[in-house]
């Protein structure tokens, strides 16, 4: 009894240490609200110009499989799902590493690993909460403009959606994390973060619906993991189709060989970390 | 022309000295010219899967397209070769107050910030575009004159001053807003409205990307000159909003210098 008290009491502790970090982080993020606003209209605005390459093209033609407001909304949606679920900060943490600055990490019982989820955590709320009105406001001028309906979703539809979206921003940020901790052994890590970004416009389906993919992308994108990221989060949202059970076996054992694959590299990381004078 | 002749030689030095610190990290010079070439190819990829679907957009075949992906590649070349080094520079000496060193120089300060950095790791991405160029308008038997080809030559020259100044116009921003790293980032955000002919635009963007701020001419209309087929109105405008951007560029930078104050540099 007094074992599971204490238990209970260090559980609790870590969630208040935990929640400290966040509310500190979030408030260093807050000073860089005007960035995270363009760099949320950076995110949408590409979508917005595919969205008027698709309307000249129905103007002239049909197009097999879909139509323009199925097409308005897929990208809609990867939109919502990019901006809830995609992480950065490789682009910049390698450097870190590179120039010897996470001494302090490694003295403190508050890892790097901690260090880095707990600010893009932070960050990613931030980010939602300005994210959020923009996102809603771009969906109704679709919706007032006929080229979007709303998805027809029921409880079970919204819950397999959040947890799909919790795994896919997990996995998002092994990704990146496994990125910045080849600083250990590469100087041009950061770099990586173009080849992370190639894959996941590739097979995720980000960049048109799967269906209008030809035979050999489409087959590629449903073999690998990367689909969790975009095709089968809007999919559920656009067809109400549910993942399989092999769906959320292959989901798990990516998610589950990421964490291990990061606690490897990690460990061998910082057995060969050296700095001066940090 | 004594004047003409320091500023060129200057250009060129610079350019030696960046050639110099290129051949210290070529390791770093092939990671990033193989990633440069990787993102050409897949922007062409892309087209080629819209192309799977469909057999024009707005219009333009996959060919036509092609040709204008070649044009858009060599401007995209310049952006990441000069503008995008030359501005993140910039706005680096605005915020950290090391401008005044630029302004003590006896040259002139906006050909210091413009022309001082540049990469060649986008040199390949230079040649695909002015390869896909060249095979696509053999591949449409299209014979340009050389009156085309030196028009051609010319628009893509005032497409260049326009994106640059435009960007210069952005990054001049930065002596009024703080706490805006990414403000560097405004003018690659809107590459996409480059890369497709203009007649993707209609209604409320056409007089946005068209003439507001002419970003879906700078593809288009030097690709058409080459298919034979530009309309006169887009070349004059062309031309003649990259002499109003650089001019405004200029007088911007003037007034927005006063502004400028730093301490112990």
């Amino acid at each position: 009894m007094v074992t599971q008290k204490q238990t209970m009491k260090r559980i609790l502790h870590q969630i208040s240490f935990y929640t400290k970090v966040i509310r500190f982080k979030f408030i260093k993020a807050l000073q860089w609200r005007t960035e995270m606003v363009l760099w949320i209209l950076l995110d949408i605005f590409p979508f917005i110009i595919l969205l008027f390459i698709w309307q000249s093209i129905f103007a002239f033609s049909l197009v097999q499989n879909t139509s323009l407001s199925e097409l308005t909304i897929f990208y809609f949606m990867v939109i919502v799902v990019q901006g809830l679920t995609s992480t950065h900060f490789e682009e910049y943490r390698p450097e870190e590493i590179r120039l010897g600055k996470i001494d302090f990490f490694l003295i403190k019982p508050y890892n790097y690993l901690q260090e880095i989820i707990l600010n893009d955590l932070a960050g990613k709320l931030l980010y939602i909460i300005a994210f959020a009105p923009i996102v809603t406001l771009l969906g109704f001028a679709l919706w007032r403009l006929e080229l979007s309906t709303l998805p027809n979703l029921t409880g079970v539809h919204l819950f397999v959606l959040l947890c799909l979206l919790l795994l896919a921003y997990l996995m998002q940020l092994c990704f990146s994390i496994l990125i910045t901790l080849s600083a250990f052994w590469f100087d041009e890590a950061s770099g990586l973060t173009h080849f992370k970004w190639l894959f996941i416009s590739l097979f995720s389906g980000t960049l048109i619906p799967v269906a209008l993919m030809p035979e050999w992308l489409q087959a590629v994108t449903n073999f690998f993991p990367l689909k969790f990221l975009f095709a089968v989060p809007i999919k559920l949202l656009q067809e109400q189709v549910l993942p399989t059970q092999g769906d959320w076996g292959l989901l798990l054992c990516t998610i589950i060989a990421l964490l291990f694959g990061i606690f490897f590299v990690w460990k061998r990381g910082v057995q060969k970390y050296c700095s001066a004078g940090g | 022309m004594h004047t003409f002749q320091k500023y060129w030689h200057i250009f060129w030095h610079l350019r030696k000295l960046e050639l110099m610190r290129m051949m210290e990290y070529r390791g770093d010079f092939i990671f990033f010219s193989f990633l440069s070439t990787l993102w050409t190819i897949f922007n062409f990829f892309f087209f080629s899967l819209i192309f799977n679907v469909s057999d024009t957009i707005a219009g333009w075949s996959a060919d036509e397209m092609y040709l204008l992906l070649g044009t858009f590649t060599i401007l995209d070349a310049f952006t990441w070769t000069f503008f995008y080094h030359n501005m993140s520079s910039y706005t680096r000496h605005v915020f950290t107050g090391s401008l005044s060193m630029l302004l003590t120089k006896p040259i002139s300060t906006i050909f210091l910030l413009t022309t001082a950095k540049n990469s060649y790791n986008n040199i390949f991405r230079f040649f695909i575009g002015c390869f896909t160029v060249y095979h696509y308008t053999k591949k449409l038997g299209v014979q340009p004159s050389v009156w085309d080809i030196t028009l051609y030559c010319l628009l893509i020259f005032a497409s260049l001053l326009l994106i640059y100044a435009v960007w210069f116009i952005t990054a001049t921003f930065a002596f009024w807003i703080e706490k805006l790293d990414n403000i560097n980032e405004i003018i690659p955000g809107l590459r996409r409205v480059m890369q497709v002919p203009k007649g993707v635009f209609v209604g409320a963007s056409s007089l946005l990307f068209t003439v507001v701020l002419p970003f879906g001419l700078v593809s288009s209309v030097p690709s058409e000159v080459l298919l034979q087929r530009a309309d006169v109105p887009s070349i004059i405008w062309l031309l003649l909003s990259s002499v109003i951007a650089v001019v405004g560029a200029i007088k911007f930078f003037t007034f927005a210098i006063k502004k400028y104050s730093s301490v112990g540099n």
